[in-house]
């Protein structure tokens, strides 16, 4: 399924992008265009390659993957957990958890100025309450932030519950069920 | 994005991607720097933070060329109705583009100036007589060894799926038994 959604593109342009279930195709751009051509050698990342991660969790019923496409360009990318991660409140509510929320480098303001693109994390993030309300986890989203981004997501009033030790340290966040 | 809008959304549509059509919602948008969630992107995070000023402007480069190139060569490639094949062969044409666009010759580094300057004049897409020649130059762009690497990519992509699809229908078939 492809939803369509807009986005600003700078100085003054709202442009119609789409997003949809992650491609081979896709996972390919994250490689060669996001990855590859910042590299200052030839030799592949001794790191965990977190586009093999992607690339297996195409296929694996618990995972949704998502990418947000503009001029044949992926300009973001969410993985979702979707059946086994619970809320960090005491009712342990089922949950969308995020493994994965990533913007291409050139959508960032420190990286380009401006950037090509503004708003392609909070759309998935926006997504990802989405996704979560139709599963019918009221829009719960749990997450952990890289320390980098810990103020996007207080940005978007996403409540704080500190480091945690079994994932490197790493700030946990988790939106609540919507009141309505 | 507080939670009180987002639920007057929901009572008033029931989806929120909806907000998505409102103007001030979109323009409302901060600028990002670092949104990335999940440890095992510390890496890419890593690399990015790291990478050189001329790596930066070099992929910046990449992003205005492909940005016009690659809905182009897609289009090209729809036409051709490759069916199951196609993100294979999509996916190699894109490599050899970029492969290609590492060691361009002096006239085909012309070529994209232009394409360039005519992108940054924001004219009508009829009035884009550089981009319209964009599938000639991408077809002299390949070469003949480049095809035979796409084609080989197509027959594996097919051959690939035949035995799954046709080892798959099997499994079905001896469960119902």
């Amino acid at each position: 399924m492809t939803w369509s959604i807009r986005l600003t593109k700078p100085p003054n342009d709202i442009v119609t992008a789409t997003i949809s279930s992650l491609t081979q195709e896709q996972v390919g751009q994250i490689d060669d265009l996001w990855e590859d051509i910042l590299r200052a050698t030839q030799q592949p990342d001794a790191d965990w390659n977190w586009a093999y991660k992607l690339r297996l969790a195409v296929n694996d019923e618990r995972y949704e993957v998502y990418g947000i496409e503009l001029e044949a360009l992926l300009q973001g990318v969410i993985l979702l957990e979707t059946q086994w991660h619970r809320s960090w409140l005491p009712q342990r509510f089922p949950l969308v958890y995020v493994e994965y929320l990533a913007s291409a480098p050139w959508n960032r303001r420190l990286i380009e100025d401006p950037p090509y693109l503004v708003g392609v994390g909070r759309t998935l993030l926006l997504f990802a309450r989405q996704r979560s309300l139709e599963l019918g986890y009221s829009g719960r989203v749990g997450l952990h932030s890289l320390p980098g981004a810990e103020a996007f997501y207080q940005r978007y009033h996403m409540p704080d519950y500190g480091p945690d030790s079994d994932k490197g340290g790493l700030v946990y966040f988790e939106y609540a069920a919507f009141t309505l | 994005m507080n939670d009180a809008i987002l639920a007057e959304q929901l009572r008033k549509t029931g989806n929120l991607l909806d907000l998505l059509n409102d103007d001030d919602w979109v323009r409302n948008a901060d600028e990002e720097d670092f949104v990335e969630a999940g440890l095992g992107l510390q890496p890419y995070v890593d690399l990015i933070q790291g990478a050189s000023p001329e790596a930066l402007r070099r992929q910046r480069w990449y992003v205005r060329v492909l940005s016009i190139l690659l809905p182009e060569l897609k289009q090209w490639l729809e036409s051709w109705q490759l069916g199951r094949s196609f993100e294979a062969v999509y996916m190699e044409t894109q490599r050899r583009l970029y492969k290609h666009l590492e060691q361009l010759t002096s006239e085909q580094q012309d070529w994209i100036k232009a394409l360039l300057a005519e992108a940054a004049q924001a004219l009508p897409k009829e009035q884009k007589v550089i981009r319209a020649q964009a599938t000639t130059w991408l077809a002299q762009l390949f070469t003949e060894e480049d095809w035979n690497v796409i084609a080989q990519a197509a027959s594996q992509a097919i051959a690939h799926d035949i035995q799954h699809l046709g080892q798959q229908t099997a499994k079905q078939t001896v469960a119902q038994q």
